[in-house]
């Protein structure tokens, strides 16, 4: 392999690590419902760990929901398609329904568009598979 | 040296002066007026309110949900709504008959069922799943509601977690629509706003001449920057301004068959929320209790406190 092919797989290399979220990496997901008619928001977070060792919590501004529980590979997998499916939809300009997520050094903000089906789809078949946690 | 002193003191008396006639002058507040005249905020969102669910058997809420879907309720809730439309006194008679069906043409969802009846596609059905997932939880327990046009029809979602924070197997229909009274009058404004945003020009206008407004403004320091973006602030309120005033409104009416105490402050005990920070679009607590609140007519006799000045229709 000559010099310029090897410089360009590196990069390759390189960025397709920035892009793609790395399988051993501890990941973070936020996301918040704006309350109505109230003021304020019911915020829950998910931390996973490296070993995909979960934590949810959910917080009303009352007592705190929590759950523990450990995700399988394929339902991490799962979880990653649906938020990058959710970042190619266009986002809504009301803040009902907000996600954050972080996995390795990649932070993305989405605001959900209510007004569009497929979006909130998506988000509703993520939250649910979350969610189902509190349930067991 | 008095030649840097001139501009500066001109400077401070005219920022003095500004300040001066943009700030609103206090209120003659009696002293011997009830606590609660004090502060509305206060009132409601006493520090024992937690927005906590509580525990109820799935026959409890079953038997709690069978008096939300009878006549009675919708009777009784349209009850007040009908009546606060029919008492705007700027509205003429085709206005108001225009508010009021379509306020009438407003249909509850409790449970993904009720919205089954209405005779949607599957894929609105589907929809609105989807909706009640992310605004109540998977299982419901969120206390939130929310207004939304599917299909051409106006729906207004009630989360389960919102009907177990009011109900109690001892209640009656009636009693569960006046407890639901202001959620369901301010979410109904919604679609009376979006719909009829003419009718509410001179509202506004009022909202941006009235400086009681400041509380829209708590990222602004000087009052004289919130009078010049007024506009912005009040802009981006309005919709839940307006929200907030029918809801006002609706509870007003509510209020002339019913007295109780508890049924007045547990509705009002929903926006307590969690902040009390203007969020964008929701205006501070102070904001909406003591200025939107207040200032209804009907509310303000029944607390027996004095009507604060502020903004009709």
């Amino acid at each position: 392999m000559n010099l310029c092919a090897r410089i360009v797989t590196f990069f390759l290399l390189i960025s397709s690590n920035l892009a793609t979220p790395k399988g051993s990496e501890d990941f973070h997901i936020q996301y918040q419902r704006r309350l109505s008619p109230a003021l304020g928001v019911a915020v829950t977070e998910l931390t996973c760990s490296t070993q995909l060792s979960c934590t949810l919590v959910e917080d009303q501004g009352g007592e705190k929901k929590q759950a523990h529980f450990s995700l399988t590979v394929e339902e991490k997998k799962e979880i990653l398609k649906l938020l990058s499916e959710l970042q190619r939809y266009e986002q809504g300009r009301d803040d009902t329904f907000r996600l954050s997520w972080k996995f390795g050094n990649k932070v993305v903000a989405h605001t959900v568009n209510m007004q569009n089906q497929k979006p909130v789809g998506t988000a509703a078949k993520l939250i649910s598979m979350l969610e189902v946690h509190f349930r067991k | 040296m008095k030649i840097f002193l001139w501009p500066t003191s001109l400077f401070l008396f005219v920022c003095t002066i500004c300040t001066a006639l943009a700030t609103p002058c206090p209120g003659p507040e009696n002293s011997n007026q009830p606590t609660q005249c004090k502060s509305l905020r206060q009132y409601f969102c006493s520090p024992e309110e937690k927005r906590n669910v509580p525990a109820m058997t799935d026959v409890e809420y079953q038997t709690s949900l069978r008096k939300l879907r009878t006549p009675e309720f919708t009777a009784r809730l349209q009850g007040h709504i009908q009546g606060a439309i029919q008492e705007e006194r700027a509205l003429t008679p085709a206005q108001k008959q225009s508010l009021s069906q379509k306020a009438k043409d407003t249909h509850l969802v409790f449970e993904n069922e009720d919205a089954m009846e209405l005779g949607l596609s599957e894929n609105a059905l589907l929809y609105i799943k989807s909706i009640r997932i992310l605004t109540c939880g998977l299982e419901g327990n969120v206390t939130n509601a929310m207004a939304l046009y599917v299909e051409n029809r106006r729906i207004i979602s009630v989360c389960p977690g919102l009907v177990r924070k009011i109900v109690s197997a001892q209640q009656t229909s009636e009693e569960m629509a006046d407890s639901l009274t202001f959620v369901l009058g301010h979410e109904t404004g919604h679609f009376l706003f979006k719909e009829h945003e003419a009718l509410y020009e001179n509202f506004k206008d009022c909202l941006l001449d009235n400086p009681t407004h400041e509380g829209l403004a708590k990222q602004s320091t000087m009052n004289i920057f919130k009078i010049i973006f007024g506009e912005l602030r009040v802009g981006p309120h309005l919709n839940e301004i307006v929200a907030d005033y029918w809801g006002n409104r609706a509870m007003a009416q509510m209020m002339k068959s019913n007295t109780r105490a508890e049924t007045f402050r547990s509705n009002y005990s929903f926006i307590c929320g969690i902040g009390n920070d203007d969020d964008g679009e929701h205006p501070g607590l102070d904001y909406r209790f003591d200025f939107l609140t207040r200032n209804d007519p009907g509310i303000a006799e029944a607390l027996q406190c004095p009507m604060r000045p502020g903004c009709r229709l």
